[in-house]
């Protein structure tokens, strides 16, 4: 074992494997290694079962000539070390890397600003509380509305230390603490069966279940509520119109009508904005930022899992393309910096550049002006149900959750069932009003892109002068 | 590769982890382990873009005390390892609800044989024959028209596993899964127009995947679909093609899980012995189908997979069940335990190989018959669209134009919508030839639909 007190890994050992890697023809490696404790506590038809994991390993990745070489092993094991780094050697002679400079490393340890802060670590927290945290959300959405006639709740915690070497000597330590908090509804009216869900997730301790609007009982009736408006909800009127959509999670669209477009990965395989950068690919009043260093949000981190610093990156910079998101093999093959979005899920998985927390900046409109001035229409205040794109056409959908009809400026009838989609690049440039009032809504979201990481995203209240609406019947 | 996993005895640590539980005040206990190699190579212009290749071994644990539940998983096989992970798991059984449907898979052989899930080809197969697989994936789909241009994502991914299963009623059961798979996502370039094509294909065996007939599809499918026109508006007759049909099977997978019936989260609950579909429909839910992706001998609990007939000619028959809800639905097992996410996961019940049944109709038949159509041929976003309290469904889709019985040209920026037992009772026809896809686990052949709502641009 090479565990000490202060590293999951004798730097000495880790360097030294990192070196064999350099002469072996990396242009650039890291060895990282993950020790995860997670509780998860699920409560369904008033039952909870309580599960507990625990999982250490090793990544061993290295970058030549565009491509790239992963594998792991469990736990930290010397000779499981020196296993997976000369299966990563071996790969690296036969794919011909020509980086194999054999400098001397000089390893120093790199810190920056934390996201998040820990009040009430997880492992310090009577599991009868986290038990009591669930009850109380069941309880509260059962209560909410007499129809409610199953509810489900989901608790996670996770804390994780990552340390990672790379080959500029970097040492990275980081610990992040998470927690999702999740309730779904449903209800049974004349025999069909409703259900809408509400959800949190956070970088913070224990404490942030006792913040407003994240109490237990606080998200078990927010799902009651969106559930139960579900009951009167009219199906969506469809074709083409104005969308208006809500500050928070409706961000979404952003996520999926350019966000992945802009990850360097597809960028550098023709992505539908593949070749606009510096042009404009988005109204002027579009300022488009991924940003993983917000404080407390779950796309959030200090460092990525290449040990580059998170950062504010400008996507679209009034309507004009600016960056992409890179990570460390794209920003090799593009001559530039990663901007610290090379993430993976877990040690398992070789790191990929991925969005963090995705959002649309302030405009200037008054947010109630935008909707009093959108004569019919839809209005959006949360997604559901996800969405999904194919990056290079550009088409995406994204499912609503709580929307509404406009009429002559007002919200009229809830909508069931609605979704919109397009065409990432065309409903870019059809933004005509963006308002004030951005919010970031901390998400207990995933994106799946081959592989499963937090993000986040939000929107100011913004409108789209036209995009397609389905989901009427 | 990585050493260290391959020596560990599955056995004797089950046996071990069994003890120790028990000693920490357990009534009983039931270990999963699992081991597995697996190579991933992604592609990119006919080069590696990442090559991924590791070994991995891990312990998903559950125990009752009394009629509480507790799972725990962990990574490490080291004797301290396996006592934090007994601990933990105890800790969480004591936590947890009391709840007399929970129980153990008592010990029952399986009887199927020749099930065809395990090929030493696809662990001894040498890794440039992996990689050049990837590459054919990508170079068959530009071979086939220089119009393809773009990939958005190839892969050609592999594995071999053993998983074994041993509990405190006496199960002990231990086999070896392989499976490979490819994927190609392709984008066709004219002028202007741009359209992509998804196929996908996976087998137990080396030889049972053709990655080159992946490449030509996905190819065919973006070709197809270039300079694609508007559809009017109105309702037409709508062949569903196998690979879009598949996900209509996916979200209907979740309607006949046992768990979602019990608790009144599936619209099915209280269906069973009505007719949910045309008579020309059966599905079935077979988890010793020889080479089937979801196939093994036992479930996720050791309980022998077996053949159930979910619906038959249009009547719903049956929901998959594992051991729990078939002891609160006073019923057997239908062998559907499954383990999402591997050791790390708990067992939820879940579909193995689910699938319509194949008819007769041959796609020319099914043309003839459809006259004036449209053929779908890609839907985008199902579960994004669809609503679970009703099936009610609006998609954006993209296919060809029928007329007369022939493909015309092809049609896109259209909805289709419908409710999706509407639509399971307007089946016409029913293709002679299974598509597989969400990883070789849901099949469906074409399906010819009287009629669906179209919303055109």
């Amino acid at each position: 074992m090479c565990i000490m007190s202060k590293y999951l890994l004798d730097p000495d050992f880790g360097f030294e494997r990192i070196k064999r890697l350099m002469v072996a023809g990396a242009q650039w490696c890291e060895i990282l290694v993950e020790d995860v404790a997670s509780w998860r506590l699920l409560c369904d038809d008033q039952k909870t079962n309580v599960e507990s994991a625990s999982r250490l390993g090793v990544s061993v990745y290295a970058v030549a000539s565009g491509k790239s070489f992963h594998t792991c092993c469990d736990g930290t094991s010397a000779e499981s070390i020196d296993g997976i780094t000369d299966a990563v050697c071996a790969s690296l002679r036969r794919e011909g890397g020509k980086g194999g400079s054999t400098t001397s490393i000089s390893p120093h340890e790199v810190s920056a600003e934390p996201v998040q802060e820990t009040i009430e670590p997880f492992d310090g927290v009577e599991l009868s509380r986290k038990l009591d945290a669930v009850t109380e959300a069941d309880s509260a959405a059962r209560e909410a509305h007499p129809k409610v006639h199953q509810v489900t709740v989901v608790y996670a915690d996770r804390v994780r230390r990552a340390e990672i070497l790379t080959s500029e000597g970097r040492i990275v330590q980081e610990d992040r603490s998470m927690v999702d908090f999740g309730v779904r509804a449903f209800l049974r009216v004349n025999g069909d069966i409703l259900s809408a869900g509400h959800s949190f997730g956070a970088l913070s301790g224990f404490e942030s279940l006792k913040q407003n609007g994240r109490r237990p009982a606080d998200v078990g009736k927010e799902a009651a509520r969106k559930a139960a408006l579900l009951i009167d909800a009219k199906p969506s009127p469809e074709g083409q119109m104005p969308v208006v959509f809500a500050p928070g999670t409706p961000g979404v669209l952003f996520h999926e009508a350019c966000g992945h477009s802009f990850e360097a990965d597809f960028i550098q395989k023709g992505s539908s904005f593949a070749g606009k950068m510096g042009k404009q690919v988005a109204s002027d009043l579009i300022t488009l930022v991924d940003n993983g260093h917000v404080w407390g949000m779950s796309g959030s981190f200090v460092f990525d899992d290449e040990g580059n610093a998170s950062q504010r990156t400008v996507l679209i910079e009034n309507g004009i393309l600016t960056n992409h998101m890179y990570d460390m093999r794209t920003a090799l093959i593009d001559g530039v910096q990663s901007t610290g979005n090379g993430r993976c899920e877990s040690y398992e998985h070789p790191p990929i550049p991925r969005m963090t927390n995705t959002y649309v900046e302030n405009g200037s409109d008054n947010p109630d002006a935008i909707l009093t001035g959108t004569k019919n229409g839809i209005y959006i205040k949360t997604i559901a149900r996800g969405g999904n794109v194919d990056v290079l056409s550009g088409n995406f959908v994204v499912g609503v959750g709580e929307g509404y009809v406009i009429e002559n400026g007002r919200l009229g009838a809830a909508l069931k069932n609605a979704t919109i989609s397009g065409n990432g690049p065309d409903v870019l440039m059809n933004i005509d009003a963006v308002g004030n009032d951005l919010n970031i809504y901390a998400d207990s979201g995933r994106c799946g892109k081959g592989q499963s990481v937090p993000v986040s995203s939000g929107v100011p209240t913004l409108r789209v002068r036209k995009m397609v609406v389905g989901g009427g019947r | 590769m990585t050493g260290g996993t391959g020596r560990i005895d599955l056995a004797h640590v089950g046996e071990q982890v069994l003890d120790l539980a028990k000693k920490q005040g357990a009534d009983q206990a039931e270990v999963y382990l699992e081991r597995s190699s697996t190579t991933v190579v992604f592609v990119k212009d006919q080069a590696i873009e990442n090559l991924t290749a590791s070994d991995a071994a891990g312990i998903g644990l559950r125990v009752l005390k009394g009629s509480s539940l507790g799972f725990g998983s962990a990574n490490r096989f080291d004797p301290d390892s396996l006592k934090r992970l007994v601990e933990d798991t105890v800790a969480c059984a004591g936590a947890s609800s009391l709840d007399e449907f929970n129980c153990f898979a008592g010990p029952e052989l399986p009887s199927a044989d020749g099930l065809q899930i395990f090929d030493e080809r696809i662990r001894s197969a040498p890794l440039d024959a992996k990689i050049e697989r990837g590459f054919l994936l990508e170079s068959a789909a530009r071979a086939l028209d220089a119009r393809i241009k773009r990939s958005a994502y190839i892969v050609y991914a592999d594995g071999v596993a053993e998983a074994a299963i041993y509990n405190s009623l006496g199960v002990g059961f231990k086999y070896s899964l392989s499976s490979c798979q490819g994927v190609s996502w392709e984008a066709a370039l004219d002028g202007s127009s741009i359209e992509s094509g998804l196929s996908e294909a996976a087998s137990t065996t080396f030889d049972g995947l053709d990655c080159e007939a992946i490449g030509r599809d996905a190819a065919r499918r973006a070709i197809a679909l270039l300079g694609g026109k508007q559809l009017s508006s109105g309702t037409m007759h709508v062949l569903l093609d196998g690979r879009a049909a598949g996900e209509f099977l996916n979200f209907f997978a979740m309607l006949i899980s046992a768990d979602n019936v019990q608790k009144n989260k599936s619209m099915l609950a209280g269906k069973l012995g009505t007719k949910i579909a045309s008579s020309q429909v059966t599905i079935l839910d077979d988890g010793v189908l020889p080479g089937g992706l979801g196939t093994a001998p036992v479930d996720a609990v050791g309980v022998p997979r077996k053949r159930t007939a979910i619906v038959e000619d249009g009547v719903l028959r049956a929901f998959v069940h594992d051991c729990y809800t078939a002891k609160r639905g006073d019923t057997r097992s239908t062998g559907n335990a499954r383990r999402h996410g591997g050791y790390k996961s708990p067992p939820v019940v879940g579909t193995s190989n689910l699938y319509v049944l194949a008819g007769e109709a041959s796609r020319e038949d099914m043309l003839a018959e459809a006259g004036d159509a449209v053929l779908v041929t890609s839907i985008r976003g199902l579960f994004a669209g669809i609503d679970v309290a009703t099936g009610d469904f609006s998609i954006p889709a993209q296919g060809i134009l029928v007329q007369g019985g022939k493909l015309t040209y092809p049609v896109k920026d259209f909805h289709i919508s419908g409710n999706l037992f509407k639509m399971l009772s307007d089946v016409a026809l029913v293709g002679n030839e299974i598509s597989w896809s969400g990883a070789g686990r849901f099949g469906t052949p074409d399906l010819l639909i009287t009629e669906l709502n179209i919303a055109g641009g």
